[in-house]
């Protein structure tokens, strides 16, 4: 009882993909007056040339860019972000002022009558 | 997979309560604070006066020892977070703080083993004169940390120097008279020079100081010699930047 129903689907399923491709050519192919509805391999072809040649330009990967130079100064960032202007003998200054702090701390805690006695 | 989710849930309580449990140890046994924690050990100095016990005893020893503890603990933070002192130096400070730590701790099991009232005393007079943490770590780690910053201080006097000598060189070029400023950068350089050959020698003779020269009376004098170089140091350093600062003035 399986057999002849799964038949009958199989043949219906069939008989309405070949319908449904036939009516896509009559559409695909047009009329008589654009020639023949089939398509030959050298048209086939031709198409395809024509429509690799058509198609947008891939973005390049980045291994096809050439990498800016890592130096290259921004032509907005300089402009629009004023030079610090520290002196850097200012900077040299306050190192000195902080090792002198450091050794006058030392000091300081150097002296064993200003820490409680054994 | 049941079983699995209670399990891992467990460990993660277990977990969370061991580092709350050891969280609130660590802040119940921190030593008390201070460079020597003076007077710390008041309560227990009076106990032992008012009647010298064992209990008396072994407390102030445990106080004396635990003081020093945090001074040595202070100690070792500021080697190890020093820019200036020489990795070597460095090395040796944190040994000795470290052999210090580990005797006292010996003393301190000692102490709390010790059930005689003489052996007792004497444990603890121990904790000054087998380490004199005090009158000689303390001071051989600022006095060697003053020394190396001395040391380190001629790398910045000498970008100083780099600086003020390519200023003159463009004054000079200029044609304005640099007499003044070449003047005062000499005197810098002299001043630093001198600071440098005072504080070289010094890391060297503290270093190796022990309790035994302390108590020896030898241990003393470096100390006090080291601790008068150093200040004629840092004068000389104060006066050479004086100096960078006048040659600076002098070019403008």
């Amino acid at each position: 009882m399986k057999r002849p129903v799964s038949s009958i689907t199989r043949l219906t399923a069939m008989a309405l993909l070949v319908g449904v491709a036939a009516m896509g050519c009559a559409r695909h192919g047009g009329g008589a007056a654009n020639g023949p509805t089939s398509s030959t391999p050298a048209v086939e072809a031709a198409r395809t040339e024509t429509a690799a040649t058509l198609a947008p330009t891939p973005a390049p990967t980045t291994a096809d860019v050439t990498p800016a130079p890592s130096d290259a100064t921004p032509s907005t960032g300089s402009s629009s972000v004023p030079a610090a202007t520290t002196d850097p003998l200012d900077t040299l200054l306050s190192n000195t002022d902080a090792l002198l702090n450091g050794i006058d701390s030392s000091l300081s805690g150097s002296d064993a009558s200003a820490s409680a006695g054994e | 997979m049941k079983t699995r989710i209670p399990a891992l849930f467990a460990g993660l309580v277990l977990g969370g309560s061991l580092l709350l449990v050891s969280a609130g140890v660590a802040t119940a046994v921190t030593p008390p604070s201070g460079p020597s924690g003076k007077g710390v050990c008041t309560t227990e100095a009076a106990a032992v006066k008012a009647g010298a016990s064992v209990t008396t005893l072994r407390a102030m020893g445990d106080c004396e020892i635990n003081r020093r503890f945090a001074t040595l603990d202070q100690l070792a933070s500021r080697v190890s977070g020093s820019k200036t002192l020489t990795s070597s130096d460095a090395a040796a400070l944190t040994a000795e703080i470290g052999s210090t730590k580990s005797g006292l701790t010996s003393l301190k099991a000692t102490i709390d083993a010790e059930t005689s009232i003489p052996a007792l005393r004497a444990d603890i007079v121990k904790i000054a004169t087998d380490y004199r943490v005090y009158v000689l770590v303390v001071p051989q780690v600022n006095l060697v940390s003053a020394a190396d910053a001395v040391i380190a201080s001629q790398t910045v006097f000498s970008k100083i120097n780099t600086n003020l000598t390519a200023r003159i060189a463009a004054a000079k070029a200029a044609g304005k008279d640099v007499t003044a400023a070449q003047a005062d950068l000499d005197k810098m350089n002299a001043a630093v020079t001198a600071a440098v050959g005072l504080a070289s020698p010094l890391p060297a003779a503290l270093l190796p100081l022990t309790p035994a020269q302390y108590n020896g009376g030898t241990a003393g004098p470096v100390l006090t010699g080291a601790r008068t170089a150093l200040g004629q140091a840092r004068d000389q350093l104060k006066a050479a930047r004086a100096d960078a600062k006048a040659c600076r003035d002098a070019l403008k």
